[in-house]
């Protein structure tokens, strides 16, 4: 029997998952004024509240405001939208919203808010990583990646050559190949070099190619190519 | 100890097999054991440029297949003692070559010569890579012409890794030699200027040898162009080998020359 334990069909399967969630944020216990609003609201878009679950927010309120969940519920319910939690850190809202059926999250701590900050600021961090130098000549055929950083290459990047970087490009030498800069989409990354001779420049996806005589005034002068509100500017 | 070169391009018909006829013997001349190694497989052409194809018995693959010894297939050049030629295979083709069949017989050659050339054949394949694998030092043929740029590009490109020398972490030392120039064509803007071409593959030149009717006529007489001390070609090709082996001389045949007073006579061209 016990073999055939796992041929029977489950009736269910538990499934985490992040799902997005409307939060009412409540700036007043007051349910006169949050049933006014919620009719304002109703009327200009209706198909936004028909049905749509929400979690009533109270982290905003002051500790000690009474506050009348099932009013608030039943006026939520009223506007269409289905209330399914409250995100509370008052026992008492708590223990109502038990009364009401309602699940309970706890309340976004300061500590939380913090610690995603401190993670946001650790990724820009990590993303600064020292630059990846190339000291000789990139030659037609090859190709170079650097992830996450900057991409420096010292000699010249030959026709039918590549350079590619999640930063900028720099290129010491002439820049006769392919040169990709943002490579993930940042288009705050540019592209420089001494002689400007390129088949294709892309800055963070926005690409343009060069027919051999397209610049020739800049191919003996630096030159340094960035995006302006999306469009490629090549300057000197 | 023997050096291997390897005489390379990409392109094919820029004059790889002439080069490396001319510069091998332009070194037995100066008396340097050398031995050619023709590694197009399937397309044998060395041998007609040296004018030895009537005495090939064994080939390339016959000694890597233990048909034949190596001293059976080497082929003795009727002009010059001390340098000689190893055929490539005209039947089999190329998956023949293997990795240590070649280095078998360039360490067997090694014993014995001062300077291997292995001829390469064009393109990026087994041939090409098997000929550049084991150099030590490697000549890059070019023609002023853009699309041969590119492909020696690309080929400096593979000897910077796809060779023992790069595996070993070290460069295999390439010199460029231009092939085909007329410095009146360059003039006019037909032809890109040797400037040009060292701008952009950014290696040494080693020699610059003009565009010549002496080549053609050389080729199909089977008698390397160098034997031709008369010719413009020739000359260009003894300058060059001095230069490999590290003597310094003018860069004949790159500037248009001054024509003499008989020459714009008579509009003779050697």
């Amino acid at each position: 029997m016990a073999l055939n334990l796992s041929e029977q069909q489950a009736a269910f399967q538990f499934k985490g998952g992040a799902l997005t969630v409307t939060t009412l944020e409540l700036f007043t216990a007051d349910v006169l004024m949050i049933a006014d609003e919620l009719s304002q609201q109703t009327r200009r878009a209706p198909a936004f509240f028909s049905q749509t679950p929400v979690v009533l927010a109270f982290d905003k309120l002051d500790q000690d405001e009474s506050v009348a969940l099932d009013l608030i519920v039943a006026t939520c319910k009223q506007a269409g939208l289905v209330p399914i939690a409250v995100r509370c850190a008052q026992d008492a809202i708590k223990q109502s919203a038990r009364a009401l059926g309602l699940g309970w999250f706890p309340p976004q701590s300061e500590r939380r808010l913090r610690e995603i900050s401190e993670k946001v600021e650790q990724q820009v961090i990590a993303a600064r990583k020292p630059p990846r130098i190339v000291r000789n000549t990139v030659r037609s055929g090859q190709q170079l990646y650097a992830k996450d950083t900057d991409l420096v290459v010292l000699g010249s990047v030959n026709e039918g050559a590549e350079v590619i970087a999640d930063g900028n490009v720099h290129v010491w030498g002439a820049l006769r190949g392919r040169s990709i800069a943002g490579a993930q989409g940042d288009q705050s990354t540019r592209i420089f070099c001494q002689q400007f001779k390129a088949e294709l420049v892309s800055i963070g996806g926005i690409f343009q190619t060069f027919e051999s005589y397209d610049w020739p005034e800049a191919v003996e002068r630096p030159i340094e190519i960035y995006l302006d509100d999306e469009r490629l500017i090549i300057g000197s | 100890m023997a050096k291997v070169v390897v005489i390379t391009s990409g392109k094919g018909g820029v004059g790889k097999t002439t080069s490396c006829a001319s510069i091998g013997t332009a070194l037995a001349m100066q008396g340097f054991r050398t031995v050619l190694i023709d590694f197009d497989v399937g397309l044998r052409n060395l041998d007609l440029v040296m004018g030895c194809e009537r005495r090939v018995v064994y080939d390339l693959i016959n000694v890597l297949s233990g048909e034949a010894k190596l001293s059976q297939a080497l082929i003795k050049d009727k002009r010059l003692d001390g340098l000689y030629m190893l055929p490539a295979s005209q039947t089999r083709d190329k998956d023949a070559l293997t990795l240590e069949g070649v280095e078998e017989i360039i360490n067997e050659l090694k014993e014995d010569f001062d300077y291997i050339l292995c001829d390469s054949p064009a393109g990026i394949e087994r041939g090409a890579l098997l000929a550049m694998y084991f150099a030590e030092e490697a000549v890059i043929v070019t023609n002023p012409e853009v699309s041969s740029v590119r492909d020696s590009d690309r080929i400096i490109g593979l000897l910077d890794s796809k060779t023992r020398m790069a595996e070993q972490g070290q460069a295999v030392p390439s010199r460029l030699l231009i092939t085909r120039y007329n410095p009146e064509r360059v003039e006019q803007s037909e032809m890109m200027s040797v400037k040009d071409i060292e701008e952009i593959l950014a290696i040494p030149l080693v020699g610059v040898v003009p565009e010549s009717e002496a080549v053609l006529k050389a080729s199909n007489q089977g008698i390397p162009v160098v034997h031709d001390q008369e010719s413009d070609a020739g000359q260009a090709y003894s300058d060059m080998t001095a230069r490999f082996l590290g003597e310094e001389r003018d860069m004949r045949f790159a500037e248009i020359e001054k024509k003499g007073f008989f020459s714009r006579m008579f509009g003779g061209r050697r």
